[in-house]
């Protein structure tokens, strides 16, 4: 089947691998309805519809937050109409690798603070790497998880080469942000264009609250009676993703609840209620190890609640995720996951990373800086798409400060091939045009590791740009996962 | 379980939407009778106005213009930046409603939502007009769109019942407002048809009274029929139905409970027609007073029990014996 229709008019592939367009110009089958649709749809309709979306986003108050010079913009949230979809039998190979990483990710956790640590002994990542991250947390050893879910929401960000061949990018084992969009975007397309849901089965993503509140009851302290109480801990109104957090309170019915109230009492939490303190079982927590209590952490924190940490010692209250989790999700230990897996699972990994070079190995490091123009640098503790240097486009000065700051701290950064991110349609003007993607799938672990159908999918502002960080300008678009058709008989 | 702050953030969404919409009433009517009386006058009514509704009257920026429809409707309506407008009581309602987005249907935040996308164009309509009808009309029918989820679509649960304390509390506490205001009015006499109208039960009235209306009987009629859902009495049975909802027991609400039946038996029993224009207003003060105070009881019973600076006080080293 050809494109002909006036919304694919000026499409012209990008480089790397169309998730839609074979290289001949054939639509991919999985596509072929959703292309059929848009042809269509003309620009000015698809406009109108957008709009829609978007009045509908601005009235429910779906936006972010973005700061600039210390201020904060409150956006809508961009969403692009034309969808991202996968297939069936693709999903389960992603289902599959996802959930053994993350298996293998909560093995290290456990293994690190209230193991062995053999992992360390046996040379699987380096001991001092673990140690000099930011995110190993001395306070988190001795502290027991329920089924050692460490990390009870994971988001892994999964990127296409150029041949279509998924891997990962990074792994997001703090508070991965984004799943409220997930559902609301599905919300949204389903308003603004119903009719191209009607040739296909796409699995639904409605069921979030469900699954999240059924693993944080999971892992409830032994303390905690048959239905334990959940709240979940928001830094406040004024935080880039308090939509979200007031979302995931909403469809688990929970309450939202910020740092003043809730008071530890004899190392057990309570919340201030109208009927006086009632006991808390377990604490989603959005706000970050350091402001989690400040009689431990950051001081000047008014986010958290002093005590907490010591009732979470004593094991009355559980804390999602865990304390201490951002030494696995550390860019400088990324590269030792997959020997993570072989090593924990005696299993081979099924996504693989993207290629590493690590910095303190001087054979890496010299061949990475001979040809970091053609190579991404990452510092490793940022997050959002900041610091990040793209070697073909970047500027010699750039690359030039790259390198001093590769020199003078070698722990802190990471240095990777580039990976020619896929495409897919976006509207833009009057046409449609493709733009590189990323998909951020969520896992969540309770009595066992769950992936939940889809994610999101984020796409780059402009033509060519690999940037999709919505804050730095990405939209988003919905992502169908096609129903298993085969026991379905025709 | 409902936090106790979540609670304070109802019940004030609940003050907030009743001000916001009993403003916009007030305006409406105090515009269709002020243009009959002489414009001296009228800046005293308007001034009478402002005061009722507790709005600052001095520090407002009238530039050279008096006391006037247009210099009134720009400050009591669309400036956010006046306290007691209509736009900052819509702003500080979706404030608190913002707090508790979560645990309100998803239907209600929307309204405000779009109510208070709405206040922007319609600011820009009134403005061009020097007219406030399209300002008022906006917020009247965002508030009653937003009265219509809270009745059709939020359970009855200690939620609800903050929102409708809240309503009943700023609703008994704008009508003797209003009475007061009325019956002090020095430049023209009691207007029992602006006053009723302002309460919206000018109808209600003429069907049960005729057209004899006297400042005492109106006063009576807004303070204590129990049928008529604005009068005090009706409030406060209300509120008093809605108390028994957050605390069955009436174990952690006794003082605002007690605050409560007395002001209502006040009402239900005391004798508001002897000496009627010798005492009504020092019996209206007094009744404002007590309304005020019950929210402060309510505030400091359920919402602060322990006290603001209590709050992060209490820190336990982990691992201490204490």
């Amino acid at each position: 089947m050809s494109f002909l229709g006036r919304l694919f008019d000026q499409y012209r592939r990008a480089e790397g691998f169309d998730e839609a367009f074979r290289s001949d110009g054939t639509v991919r089958p999985h596509y072929e309805q959703v292309v059929r649709s848009f042809e269509e749809i003309d620009a000015d309709e698809l406009r109108r519809m957008e709009g829609v979306v978007a009045d509908e986003f601005r009235r429910l108050g779906i936006t972010f937050t973005v700061y600039n010079d210390d201020e904060g913009i409150e956006r809508t949230w961009p969403i692009d109409l034309f969808p991202r979809i996968i297939e069936a039998a693709e999903w389960k190979t992603l289902e599959t690798g996802l959930k053994q990483r993350v298996k293998a990710l909560n093995f290290f956790l456990s293994d690190l603070y209230v193991g062995e640590g053999a992992a360390l002994s046996d040379g699987v990542v380096p001991e001092w790497v673990v140690k000099s991250s930011q995110g190993f947390e001395r306070n988190a050893f001795g502290i027991q998880v329920p089924y050692g879910a460490h990390c009870m929401i994971a988001g892994i960000d999964l990127v296409r080469d150029g041949a279509g061949k998924y891997a990962v990018l990074e792994d997001n084992l703090r508070n991965p942000s984004g799943i409220s969009y997930v559902v609301e975007n599905r919300a949204a397309m389903v308003k603004a264009i119903p009719r191209i849901f009607d040739d296909h089965t796409v699995e639904p993503v409605d069921q979030y609250g469900e699954m999240l509140r059924h693993a944080l009851e999971a892992v409830a302290p032994p303390t905690a009676n048959e239905r334990p109480t959940i709240v979940i801990l928001t830094p406040g109104v004024y935080n880039a993703a308090y939509f979200e957090h007031a979302f995931l309170a909403r469809s688990m019915g929970v309450e939202l609840v910020e740092g003043q109230d809730l008071v530890v009492d004899d190392q057990v939490v309570y919340a201030r209620t109208i009927h006086g303190s009632l006991p808390v079982d377990v604490i989603y927590r959005r706000i970050d190890d350091n402001f989690l209590d400040p009689v431990a952490f950051e001081a000047s924190s008014s986010l958290g609640v002093p005590g907490l940490l010591g009732a979470m010692r004593a094991g009355t209250v559980t804390v999602c995720n865990a304390l201490g989790n951002g030494v696995a999700d550390d860019k400088a230990v990324y590269p030792y996951v997959p020997d993570m897996i072989r090593y924990y699972l005696n299993e081979e990994p099924i996504l693989p990373n993207v290629e590493t070079y690590v910095m303190w190995d001087q054979d890496q490091k010299a061949e990475a800086l001979d040809r970091l123009d053609q190579l991404v640098t990452k510092p490793v503790a940022e997050s959002g798409g900041y610091g990040i240097v793209i070697g073909p486009h970047a500027s010699e000065t750039e690359l030039e400060g790259a390198r001093k700051a590769i020199e003078e701290d070698p722990r802190n950064w990471i240095v990777q091939e580039v990976v020619q991110l896929s495409s897919l349609a976006c509207l833009s003007e009057s046409h449609l045009e493709p733009r590189h993607l990323d998909l951020r799938p969520f896992v969540l672990t309770g009595e066992r590791t769950e992936v939940f159908p889809g994610g999101l999918t984020r796409v780059a502002l402009e033509r060519g740009s690999l940037v999709v960080n919505s804050s730095q300008g990405g939209g988003s678009k919905d992502t169908w996962i096609l129903a298993d058709q085969t026991e379905v008989p025709a | 379980m409902i936090l106790a702050r979540h609670a304070e953030s109802l019940y004030w969404t609940g003050r907030y939407l009743e001000r916001a919409e009993v403003t916009s009433r007030w305006l409406d009517v105090a515009s269709r009778f002020n243009a009959h009386v002489l414009p001296e006058d009228g800046a005293a009514e308007w001034q009478g106005l402002m005061r009722a509704l507790g709005a600052p009257l001095l520090g407002a920026d009238l530039g050279d213009g008096a006391f006037d429809q247009a210099a009134v409707s720009t400050l009591l309506l669309a400036d956010p930046s006046t306290v007691g407008s209509v736009s900052s009581a819509i702003e500080a309602l979706r404030d608190n409603l913002r707090v508790v987005r979560d645990r309100v249907p998803v239907e209600l935040w929307e309204e405000v939502n779009r109510l208070h996308f709405g206040l922007e164009q319609s600011a820009t309509a009134s403005r061009q007009d020097r007219a406030h009808h399209h300002f008022s009309r906006t917020v009247r029918e965002g508030c009653q769109a937003i009265s219509g989820v809270l009745s059709e679509s939020m359970m009855r649960d200690e939620g609800h019942a903050f929102i409708v304390i809240g309503q009943m509390i700023e609703r008994s506490i704008l009508t003797v407002g209003l009475l007061r205001s009325a019956l002090t009015n020095t430049v023209t006499s009691f207007d029992s048809d602006r006053v009723l109208r302002s309460s919206s039960a000018l109808q209600s009235y003429r069907r049960l009274h005729g057209h004899r209306a006297t400042s005492q009987s109106v006063t009576s009629f807004l303070l204590r029929t129990p049928e008529l859902p604005r009068s005090v009495l009706s409030c406060l049975l209300n509120a008093e139905r809605r108390l028994n909802v957050v605390d069955p027991g009436s174990q952690r609400t006794a003082q605002t409970r007690r605050l409560a039946g007395r002001i209502r038996s006040g009402l239900e029993f005391g004798d508001f027609d002897l000496d009627f224009d010798d005492r009504i207003i020092s019996l209206l003060t007094d009744l404002q007073q007590d309304l005020w105070r019950l929210g402060d009881t309510l505030s400091s019973e359920i919402f602060r029990p322990l006290g603001e600076p209590l709050l992060h006080a209490q820190y336990i080293r982990p691992g201490l014996e204490r």
